[in-house]
This record gives structure tokens, C-alpha cells and sequence, in this order.
């Protein structure tokens, strides 16, 4: 039967759907590609706020330990060592305005409260969520952050058995984007 | 039949092939944790347990995840902290003199 002119051909018909599927096959792969990019630049950010806010939170001057001698002058700032009643804004852990955040504990036998705390939402349901664990102390002295010189060596040599006021504590912090 | 060879079967399945495997690799790529956050994670692993060891008189070996000796892995990484040792007391007050010196080694590796 060769009365079909050539457009109708069957290869033609075949290279037509091929052509068609391959857009599709490629334009549906760029799509996923772009998103799965953007996915991954989102949970970066999200991971540079929450490691840039553990930082600040175990090495802030304002929110650690202090080290006083014993005529009460600042020695040093311990890094790491946070007092168990722990004040958390956002703003001055540098969390992103349209980031949203939770500060938990997750080991350690003393407990650390948090308050007051605008870092307190709950991510259930929330999609890309990060976290990030911080091994610390805890100071046992409420708000207070001072610690003397040879408290802290009662600490390191255990000079005086269980007069440490130092704990160890897990806290853990999980952003998402609002 | 003399079709041409882009429609042969085995043509097409050749295409299909290509297109899942470049299409997993790039998934596999995309979505990898990269060495670099590896690293960066043992980093504060170890700097977080050396500090709370050197505050509680810990060592490595108090800690389940970390070896006083080097971890023979791809990637490893070891903390030194040092100490002094206390000698003596003054009043029931302990000082810490700069000799001897103790060290501390707090290593990690994965891969």
C-alpha cells in the first residue's frame, strides 16, 4: 500500500511519539533536578543557621560560663558551659526571621530549663526540618553563670567528690523554614 | 522490515538505560552528604566531647564514640587537650602548676 504520503508513514508516527516522550522524559528530569537543587540549598541554609546558632549559643560571651577568681574578677569565658536555666531569643542566637525554631535537651541527668524561649515552636508536620546536637555543661546554679576558679578545678580533679556543679548535657536545636 | 536504526528495540532500550542511569546518578549526587559535612560534624563531636572531658575529667574512652589512640579510617581526626597536673594545696584550695603536663587525645574516623 503505497497510496500514504510519506507524512503518514509509520516511522514517521513512531519518531513523532519518540520525539514527544523524550521532551517530556527531559523537561519532567530538569524539573526534579531544579527542585531537588533548590531542596538542597534551602536545607543548607537551614544547616548554616543552626550550626551558626549552636556556635553562638556554646561561645557567647553573654550566654556561658563565666571564670572568676577569687576576688570575683573575670578570668576567662568557658566555651561549652551554659548555665541550666538557659534564656534563648532568636535574635540573639542570629536565627533568620523567616526561620522558626526548637530548643530541646536530649541527655544528661540534670535538667536544663529553657525560659524564657521564643524558640519553642513545634515542627510536627513541618518538611525539611534540621538539627543539630550539642554535646555542653551545665552550670547548677539557675540563671547564674559564675563559676570560681577552684570550682571548676573541684570539676577537673574531683579534689571534693560530688561538690561538682558541672553536668553534661545533650541539647539539640531543629530549624525549618516558616 | 528496513527500519532505521533509531527504531530499532534495542535502540530504545539503550535510550531508556542512558536516561535512568544519568537521571540516578544525578539524584545520588544531589542528594549525597558531601565529606566536607562529614568532616565538619566530626569536628564539633570532638571539639564538644574534649571540652566537656577537660571540664569533667573525662577521657576518650569515657566516651563510647571516641578512641584515645588514631582511628585508621578515610577520614579521621584527633584532639589534643592538654593539662596540668595539681601538685599540692594551699588552705584547702587546690593550684595547678604548669608541670608535669598531662595530654588527652580525643580521635574520631569514619569511611
Amino acid at each position: 500500500m503505497n497510496s500514504k504520503g510519506q507524512i503518514f508513514s509509520l516511522d514517521f508516527i513512531l519518531a513523532f511519539v519518540l520525539i514527544v516522550l523524550a521532551l517530556i522524559l527531559s523537561v519532567n528530569f530538569f524539573e526534579s533536578t531544579a527542585l531537588n537543587a533548590q531542596e538542597q540549598s534551602n536545607r543548607s541554609e537551614l544547616l548554616l543557621a543552626a550550626k551558626s546558632a549552636m556556635d553562638t549559643l556554646t561561645n557567647k560571651p553573654s550566654l556561658i560560663c563565666e571564670l572568676r577568681a577569687q576576688d570575683n574578677t573575670v578570668l576567662d569565658y568557658l566555651p561549652s558551659c551554659v548555665p541550666e536555666q538557659l534564656k534563648i531569643y532568636k535574635k540573639e542566637l542570629a536565627i533568620p526571621d523567616d526561620v522558626d525554631c526548637e530548643i530541646s535537651q536530649i541527655s544528661g541527668s540534670r535538667t536544663v530549663a529553657f525560659g524564657p524561649n521564643d524558640c519553642s515552636s513545634d515542627p510536627t508536620g513541618k518538611l525539611n526540618v534540621v538539627s543539630v546536637d550539642r554535646r555542653m555543661v551545665a552550670l547548677g546554679r539557675g540563671t547564674n553563670t559564675r563559676i570560681d576558679k577552684f570550682e571548676l578545678l573541684d570539676c577537673q580533679k574531683d579534689l571534693i567528690p560530688d561538690n561538682c556543679e558541672l553536668e553534661e548535657v545533650g541539647i539539640r536545636l531543629k530549624v525549618w523554614k516558616t | 522490515m528496513n527500519r532505521g536504526l533509531i527504531f530499532s528495540t534495542d535502540a530504545i532500550f539503550a535510550t531508556i538505560f542512558v536516561v535512568v542511569l544519568a537521571a540516578a546518578f544525578s539524584f545520588y549526587y544531589i542528594n549525597a552528604p558531601t565529606n566536607a559535612q562529614f568532616i565538619e560534624k566530626l569536628n564539633y563531636e570532638i571539639t564538644d566531647a574534649a571540652l566537656v572531658g577537660f571540664y569533667l575529667d573525662k577521657n576518650a574512652d569515657d566516651f563510647e564514640e571516641f578512641s584515645g589512640t588514631f582511628v585508621d579510617a578515610n577520614h579521621s581526626k584527633c584532639l589534643k587537650i592538654y593539662d596540668y597536673n595539681i601538685l599540692f594545696e594551699i588552705g584547702g584550695s587546690a593550684l595547678a602548676t604548669q608541670s608535669p603536663i598531662l595530654d588527652y587525645n580525643f580521635c574520631r574516623g569514619f569511611g
